[in-house]
């Protein structure tokens, strides 16, 4: 439970703090949700009170987003219930959620780009975009502290002021539990302090936050409280106060086997195979990587560990030399390359052509394969039928379309495509994400036999013990730059899991 | 709380409901046909007996239905080609117009090629003319992205003008009198007719066209590379394979195979360039091509069907039903196969939903 | 003179039943449904209207009754495309179909006949013995006054009220117009049949007050016309009215250009409408497309809540 009478002391926001007596604004007992076997929340409780800003940290997949989202209606827990202000709030029902006063601000805001800073405020109320709607948006904005023309139309703002428009969107409902899914993502350091101005004035105004993110020192920052999430269960509720970043680098990753050596030296690592040479990729408003510097020699699995949204995606494809970087170079000697992109349905196959086709995607133009006013089907089959076996793929009609098969499925596709071929150059992002327990074996198993083979492994994982199981060498990659190498036994777990949340 | 049905995505319809799916569409728009008839008060029974008769049951019947079949298979092929590579052609009207406008003009000019050569150049003629009149509307959307269902589509009415402007101009005969046809073709410039029958080869030189672009689109690395760029954009970049020149070849191959059927019915069917040279064979192909699901074979047996009960339903006009009766019934089958398609995709779902109080009460909110 | 007047007085004419049905596929498409049947049920809205006009003596009644008729086909496109996310495309061209089919079915029998109803033009005291313009702009029927406040009001629909701001977002961004608790559903279905009514009526316009007879297939392609107009005028009502009576205009040129015998080629007359359109669709796509106006985000896409 929380100490309220500490909510006080030691806040970072420095704002005159709302009476210690006040009651739980929110109040979440005991939510369970399941997704098939995954646990998602594990009796969760969570509390906010007004005027306070708790922060709800975790991990990828620790449980943050699916909370959320029963917070606001979008699932309906299994299990648990929600009182605000002392009411039973309806589960599962968006429109009750909005009732009583809680909204979201989504990551990607949900805005109508085409209409005005007001029509998109005023979207869904009884109101609509005239003078007076404008007037007021202006007013609301001023108290917010936000710096937005009602009139100006929002595919002109930057990403700060989008943000600054969800929130207000929020604000003009009059709803007062505002949930902020990590809101500093797609911010600069400069928008992100804008941010946190705001949502400290807005606490002082009475509002409720809560405030996703991973990220220990915006923690510190900003919050009062914070809850932990790990494995879907809660591992601290606690006052940010009396927390400092290592204790809670540890609680974020865990600390059973924090010490815990790499699985392998590097003394065996040959040749370079690919070079990037201060790589900087731009992205939405900010730089997706900046001045990156990295080598992947043979004989060698290079792990970039760190929280998604970092960079990972734009490493990857530069890596496997699809997008061109802003500035740097990118040098590889590697003869044949095999990419398992982290999108796989969307980046790495056709849904629309069978199976046998998107095995053969790489090697259609082989002379083995075909010819250049026909191909061989039969080998093209036989190859399938080949992989189909080699990989575990479960179908068996190498015909039928690929999007007949499940998540699993495509997964297998794909990587029997990219991993048979005696590529000398992987790179794989998040290569054994949503996979049950013997395809990721057989997954991280195909690595090892590749590096030991002689290939070069680039690894992007958001899960730190694959990285740790599997790596040479350790990167950490933290707001698109690499902030940290391990390599050998100088490897403290807590110590990454610092790095990961942008602690020195 | 209140019950509400809400349809959710599916992965993968059982076997057995895809194969029910389309035969009951198709028995559907049969039996809707026929309720249209019976409340007409015709015998729905007689009439599907003469459609029967009139088309696949008799000499005859086959003989029209395999004439009409002719351009139905090349525009639908041309369609369904075009959808390969993830492009709505909805100009097959126009490009089969300007393969015929080509095959005319060359057929009036060059007339220093003695007639079987002629001929040739006029089937030839024709394929170009499509593909360029293609091209044009390809252009656009691989450069700048302009949606290529507008622009095709205008195309259309510009090729059917330019059309009536020579008919009645320039290439008019003389003594038509106010109807709208050119000058006669020279003579020996008609499809030869398959020995023993009154059907004219194009026929067989669909069947060819259908093969030769299943061929290429099915079983060419050429075509391996086209079904990526059309089946996944970002797939395509990601192997390194460009997508600009892709869309204009293969809108180019779709206008030839349009422009193809424009010069075969020319030759084959009016021997003039005239008014009326596409009864809508255009929009039909978009239909045709649907109907196959994209599958270049299939269109065949599709056009088949298509021309069987348009050709059937001019029988019909001899039990006093009226002939659009055909085209309903068409329409009908489809709008059956449409809705089946979503049975297949999604699963109907019943869910708890919020009271309509509490709906209104947070929508009220300011 | 009376060239010029004659002209533009029969494209107010023609392009009326043009603007009618252009601003009905406007508001489906704005609301993010596209409609390619708008052929179908101009043809429905013909015929029906026709009908009931020759039984009743009644214009009102045939309106009514034509306007039913398209909205009942664009509910059929709605029930399909919104409903059950049937490709727009596909159906769309089916609904042409189906019109034309059911059009002609139930028609049999009433070519050659008269509705004997009378919507005969309303000169306009006064303003319509103006020189040139009374004639061009004030000796109409009803329908062609009511199309100028018609583009006005939804015009004043669509961007000074709630329900238009609403629509908008259904078309520009339904995900975000449903998470903000706009009725995507709902106004995806009641724009589309609006769009059907007016397309009705615009069918009728032809049957019952333009020809005064039904022919099979008499609309001759306007339905794609209006559609084409939508474009040309940027989903604007306003460019559309105009694109509408420039349409109309070009045709009535073609028309009066006729009765005098002159020796430019109608038909190439007839096509610079369209070769114009396209001119300034390519020359003006990528800028439009890059400040944002213009065609919504949406159309075309079925809508469809995350699947949880």
């Amino acid at each position: 439970m929380v100490l309220t009478d500490q909510t006080s002391e030691g806040t970072a926001s420095g704002e005159e703090a709302v009476p210690a007596s006040s009651l739980p604004v929110l109040e979440a007992k005991g939510i369970s949700k399941s997704f098939g076997d995954r646990v998602a929340n594990d009796h969760v409780d969570l509390t906010v009170h007004q005027g306070e800003i708790r922060a709800l940290l975790g991990e990828n997949g620790a449980g943050k987003t699916t909370l959320i989202s029963i917070l606001c209606g979008q699932y309906r827990p299994d299990a648990g219930q929600i009182t605000v202000r002392g009411q039973t709030l309806s589960l599962g029902s968006p429109r009750a959620a909005l009732k009583a006063g809680i909204g979201v601000v989504h990551q990607d805001f949900r805005l109508v780009p085409r209409f005005t800073v007001t029509e998109n405020v005023v979207l869904g109320t009884s109101a609509w975009a005239h003078h007076k709607a404008e007037s007021d948006v202006a007013a609301r904005a001023r108290v917010a502290g936000f710096r937005l023309d009602p009139r100006a139309p929002a595919w002109a703002l930057s990403v700060g002021e989008l943000q600054q428009l969800a929130i207000l969107k929020l604000l003009y409902r009059g709803l007062d539990i505002l949930i902020l899914d990590e809101p500093t993502a797609v911010l600069s350091p400069p928008q992100a302090e804008d941010l946190f101005i705001s949502m400290r004035r807005l606490a002082a105004d009475g509002k409720s936050i809560i405030f996703i993110t991973h990220r220990l020192r915006e923690v510190t920052e900003v919050a009062d409280e914070v809850t932990i999430l790990r494995h879907g269960r809660v591992v601290a509720d606690r006052n940010v106060a009396g927390l400092d970043h290592h204790e809670m680098g540890i609680l974020m990753v865990g600390a059973h086997d924090a010490d815990r050596a790499i699985a392998a030296s590097s003394d065996a690592a040959g040749e370079s195979l690919l070079e990037l040479d201060s790589i900087s990729v731009e992205g939405r408003g900010v730089k997706a990587l900046d001045g990156v510097d990295l080598v992947v020699r043979r004989k060698e699995i290079v792990g970039i560990a760190g929280i998604s949204g970092n960079g990972q995606t734009a490493l990857a494809e530069v890596a496997a030399g699809i997008i061109r970087p802003a500035s740097g170079r990118r040098t590889s000697s590697a003869s044949a390359l095999a990419y398992i992109p982290e999108d796989r349905l969307n980046r790495g196959l056709v849904g629309s052509m069978s199976i046998a086709d998107n095995l053969a995607f790489r090697r259609y133009r082989d002379q083995s394969m075909s010819h250049p006013l026909w191909l061989w089907t039969g080998r093209i089959a036989a190859l399938a039928r080949h992989l189909i076996d080699a990989f575990n793929i479960p179908t068996d009609r190498p015909r039928s379309t690929v999007s007949e098969l499940s998540g699993g499925g495509l997964q297998r596709v794909l990587l029997a495509r990219e991993l048979s071929e005696e590529p000398d150059l992987i790179i794989a992002a998040q290569p054994t994400r949503g996979l049950d327990v013997a395809s990721a074996a057989m997954v991280r198993g195909q690595l090892l036999g590749h590096r030991d083979r002689g290939a070069g492994v680039m690894l992007i994982s958001e899960d730190l013990d694959e990285v740790l199981e599997l790596s040479d060498r350790v990167l950490v990659i933290f707001k698109g730059a690499i902030v940290a190498e391990y390599a050998g036994k100088d490897l403290d777990r807590g110590e990454i899991g610092l790095r990961m949340g942008g602690e020195v | 709380m209140g019950v509400s049905l809400r349809l959710e995505r599916r992965m993968g319809a059982p076997l057995a409901l895809r194969i029910a799916a389309p035969v009951l569409a198709v028995i559907a728009g049969l039996v809707a046909g026929g309720i249209v008839m019976a409340l007409g008060g015709h015998d729905p029974i007689d009439a599907y007996i003469s459609v029967w008769e009139g088309s696949l049951g008799s000499t005859d019947g086959l003989q029209s239905t395999l004439i009409k079949a002719t351009p139905l298979v090349l525009t639908g092929l041309a369609v369904a080609t075009a959808l390969r590579v993830g492009l709505w052609n909805i100009g097959g009207e126009g490009q089969l117009i300007a393969g015929a406008i080509a095959a005319t003009g060359t057929g009036l000019y060059a007339t220093v090629l003695p007639a079987p050569l002629l001929l040739v150049a006029m089937i030839l003629a024709g394929c170009v003319g499509g593909a360029a009149w293609a091209a044009l509307a390809a252009i656009p959307r691989a450069l700048i992205g302009l949606n290529e269902i507008i622009v095709t589509l205008f195309m259309n009415y510009i090729a059917i003008l330019f059309m009536d402007y020579l008919i009645f101009g320039p290439w008019g005969d003389p003594k038509a009198f106010g109807f709208a046809y050119s000058r006669a073709l020279p003579d020996g410039t008609s499809l030869p007719l398959l020995p023993g029958t009154g059907v004219h080869i194009g026929i067989l030189l669909a069947v060819v066209v259908a093969l030769g672009a299943w061929w290429l689109v099915e079983r060419t690395p050429w075509g391996f590379s086209v079904r990526v760029a059309g089946g996944n954009p970002r797939a395509a970049e990601y192997l390194g394979l460009g997508m600009t020149r892709r869309l204009v070849v293969v809108l180019a191959i779709s206008g030839a195979i349009a422009g193809l059927a424009g010069a075969i019915e020319l030759t084959g069917v009016t021997s003039r360039l005239q008014e009326g040279i596409s009864v809508n064979y255009g929009y039909s192909g978009v239909l045709i091509a649907f109907l196959a699901r994209g599958r270049l074979l299939a269109v065949g047996v599709a056009a088949f069907l298509f021309a069987a009960l348009v050709v059937g339903s001019y029988a019909l006009q001899t039990t006093g039903v009226a002939q659009p009766i055909a085209t309903i019934i068409q329409a009908l089958i489809i709008v059956f196969l449409l809705a089946g398609d979503a049975v297949l995709a999604f699963r109907l779902r019943v869910t708890r939903s919020p009271l309509v109080s509490e709906v209104a009460a947070a929508g009220g909110r300011p | 003179m009376s060239f010029w007047v004659n002209s533009l007085s029969v494209g107010i004419v023609l392009g009326t039943p043009l603007a009618y049905a252009a601003l009905g596929e406007l508001i489906a498409e704005r609301a993010g449904v596209m409609n390619l049947g708008v052929e179908g049920m101009m043809l429905m809205g013909a015929v029906v209207g026709f009908i009931v006009a020759v039984n009743t003596h009644s214009a009102v009644a045939g309106f009514a009754a034509a306007a039913a008729a398209g909205a009942a086909l664009a509910f059929l496109h709605a029930l399909m495309t919104i409903g059950l996310r049937v490709n727009q495309i596909v159906m769309g061209l089916t609904l042409t179909i189906l019109g034309a089919g059911l059009s002609a079915y139930i028609g049999t029998g009433y070519s050659g006949r008269r509705p004997e109803v009378n919507i005969s033009a309303i000169p306009i005291p006064g303003l319509s013995s103006l020189p040139v313009l009374g004639k061009v702009l004030f000796a109409h029927d009803v329908f062609a006054y009511a199309v100028p406040f018609l583009a006005l009001a939804i015009w004043f629909l669509l961007y000074r009220t709630r329900l238009g701001l609403w629509l908008r977002a259904a078309g520009e961004q339904p995900g975000a117009a449903d998470a903000s608790g706009v009725p995507v559903f709902l106004i995806r279905y009641v724009a589309v049949i609006v769009g059907g009514a007016l397309a009705g009526l615009a069918g009728a316009y032809f049957s019952v007050v333009y020809t005064q007879g039904w022919a099979e297939g008499m609309t001759n392609g306007r339905g794609w016309i209006a559609i084409a107009l939508v474009i040309f005028g940027t989903w604007d009502p306003i460019w559309v009215l105009l694109g509408a009576l420039l349409f109309g205009f070009v045709d009535g040129l073609n028309f009066e250009l006729q009765g005098i015998g002159v020796p430019v080629s109608t038909h190439l007359l007839a096509m610079m409408p369209y070769v114009f359109t396209l001119v300034v669709l390519v020359a003006t796509w990528t800028r439009m497309r890059h400040r944002h106006v213009g065609m919504p985000e949406a159309l075309g896409l079925a809508y469809e809540r995350e699947a949880r």
